[in-house]
């Protein structure tokens, strides 16, 4: 499959709130290589989000432009999907569903689509509980099923926003280590937005720290460590801990 | 635990238990003859099965119901449509909330008057009695129940590329199902109530038309014969709805 990068020319975004204008992004330039893990890093408030549904097609930027293989972002499409931060699964339809629920919209017949989803099910580790529903599940499970239906599609970008979130930390471990293997085995472009120093290190090829209020990128941080990572040790190494206290440097300038 | 959970779903059943005490003590107060207007519940349902066999109540029921369905249908397929618009575009809210409101607060029984005018004093009046009492909360549960739906479950389905004829069957009007069903039940309600006193205001057909019958002549168990039966079909039609959200809403909760 073509694996595609993601280029932000001069992105800028400003709501209005309370009558006036606030400036979310300011100048947003950022380009992703192909296959490649970056990581968007910064406080609360600082467009993250915004970013990631502006490359997403769910908003529209004030000014510049998202490149995606030489194409114009102008809205979703199939070469990429979400996983959202509060899962966003149909709460009225089993997993199995839900993870189809994206090729259900696009039209996949559904023996092929069902077929589909017990792949990814099974993929995220969730085999036994395809007719479970959300609300029987932890937010963990929640967020495999999302993270199974945003697969399903075959994109080749993943866009993935806090996605652990409102996960417990133990949980969260376990999540990251197993998304890091599922990205080296399906070779996604993943954007990934967080506000752990910790996560980005663990999960990015590359990261972007960025400011609030407006959003701008400050920091372009190159992460070294060797692949895959998955290994126990690796949180204490000497490389990991002292990105993250980089990246701390870099984060409490900004205070 | 899963088993747990499917059972903590559903509705509580309905039950006669708590009926049992109340009929007793109406058996008694009206065997004591405290008040004429107090006749013991057995003879009530004697008198039921009385007019019942002459053919009147079956007639005035039929009548009843017909118009109660004309009506009711016509509220809910009309406050469907306009609750989804106004739930989904601001500008059709806008235009239509201080109506819906207005309407809501204002007392129905007193426009019946109006309805008689416009309809005349036939079924034509009654259908829009029940109309008028049950089309504006509909409009105002579905209104709710669109508007309270997740946005990230519109943006989710957004974002797989879902246009807004699939959003909408798929995403906001299941997600907005418990709030309509609400509505609904309680349009069928408020109908029952219209329906009845637009027949007693007209007191030309159906059930309301019995009541004023029974009530001038002072034929007192055949009155609370006819009020028994309109509480009967109300207690149905309600267990009806009940048992549509149970069987439609079960992944809630």
């Amino acid at each position: 499959m073509e694996r595609l990068g993601v280029e932000l020319h001069h992105i800028s975004k400003s709501f209005e709130k309370d009558g006036s204008p606030v400036q979310v992004l300011d100048n947003l330039d950022v380009r992703n290589e192909a296959g490649e893990f970056v990581s968007f890093l910064g406080p609360s408030g600082c467009g993250k989000t915004t970013t990631l549904k502006i490359i997403g097609g769910l908003l529209e930027p004030d000014g510049g432009e998202v490149i995606i293989g030489n194409k114009r972002v102008t809205g979703p499409g199939p070469d990429r999907s979400i996983v959202f931060q509060d899962y966003a699964l149909l709460p009225w339809v089993d997993v199995l569903r839900n993870v189809a629920f994206g090729l259900e919209l696009r039209g996949v017949p559904k023996g092929e689509r069902e077929e589909i989803a017990r792949t990814y099910i099974q993929k995220v580790k969730l085999s036994g509980f395809e007719h479970h529903y959300p609300n029987e599940l932890s937010g963990g499970m929640q967020q495999r099923v999302g993270l199974a239906r945003a697969l399903a599609v075959n994109p080749q970008i993943l866009l993935m926003d806090e996605p652990f979130a409102s996960v417990d930390e133990q949980t969260r471990r376990l999540f990251q280590s197993d998304l890091s293997d599922l990205w080296q085995e399906e070779q996604k472009t993943v954007i990934f937005i967080t506000h752990s120093m910790e996560e980005a290190v663990y999960l990015s090829d590359r990261i972007f720290v960025m400011s609030a209020r407006p959003g701008r990128i400050v920091e372009e941080f190159v992460v070294h460590l060797p692949r895959p990572r998955t290994a126990q040790d690796i949180r204490g190494s000497k490389e990991f801990t002292e990105s993250v206290e980089h990246l701390w440097g870099v984060l409490r300038e900004l205070q | 635990m899963i088993g747990s959970k499917v059972r903590s779903r559903s509705r509580r059943q309905f039950s006669f238990v708590p009926l049992i005490p109340g009929m007793i003590a109406w058996e008694l107060i009206g065997r004591l003859h405290v008040s004429f207007f107090i006749p013991p519940l057995s003879e009530v349902v004697l008198v039921w099965f009385e007019i019942l066999h002459a053919g009147k109540l079956w007639d005035a029921l039929v009548i009843s119901f017909e118009t109660f369905v004309v009506g009711f249908s016509l509220a809910l397929v009309l406050g469907l449509i306009l609750g989804v618009m106004m739930g989904r575009y601001r500008g059709v809210e806008h235009f239509f909330d201080l109506y819906i409101n207005t309407f809501m607060s204002a007392p129905v029984s007193a426009l019946v008057p109006v309805l008689m005018v416009l309809f005349g004093l036939g079924i034509g009046t009654i259908v829009a009695t029940v109309f008028m009492f049950s089309f504006f909360v509909i409009v105002v549960d579905t209104t709710t129940g669109i508007k309270s739906i997740n946005p990230s479950l519109i943006q989710m389905a957004r974002s797989f590329g879902g246009s807004e004829f699939q959003i909408l069957p798929k995403v906001i009007l299941p997600g907005a199902l418990p709030e309509i069903l609400t509505g609904v039940r309680l349009g069928a309600i408020r109908g029952i109530k219209g329906m009845v006193i637009g027949q007693l205001l007209i007191a030309l057909t159906g059930l309301g038309e019995r009541l004023v019958y029974y009530g001038n002549s002072f034929l007192i168990p055949q009155l609370y014969a006819i009020i028994l039966t309109v509480i009967v079909f109300s207690i149905l039609l309600i267990e009806l709805f009940n048992f549509l959200e149970r069987s439609l809403i079960h992944w809630k909760r």
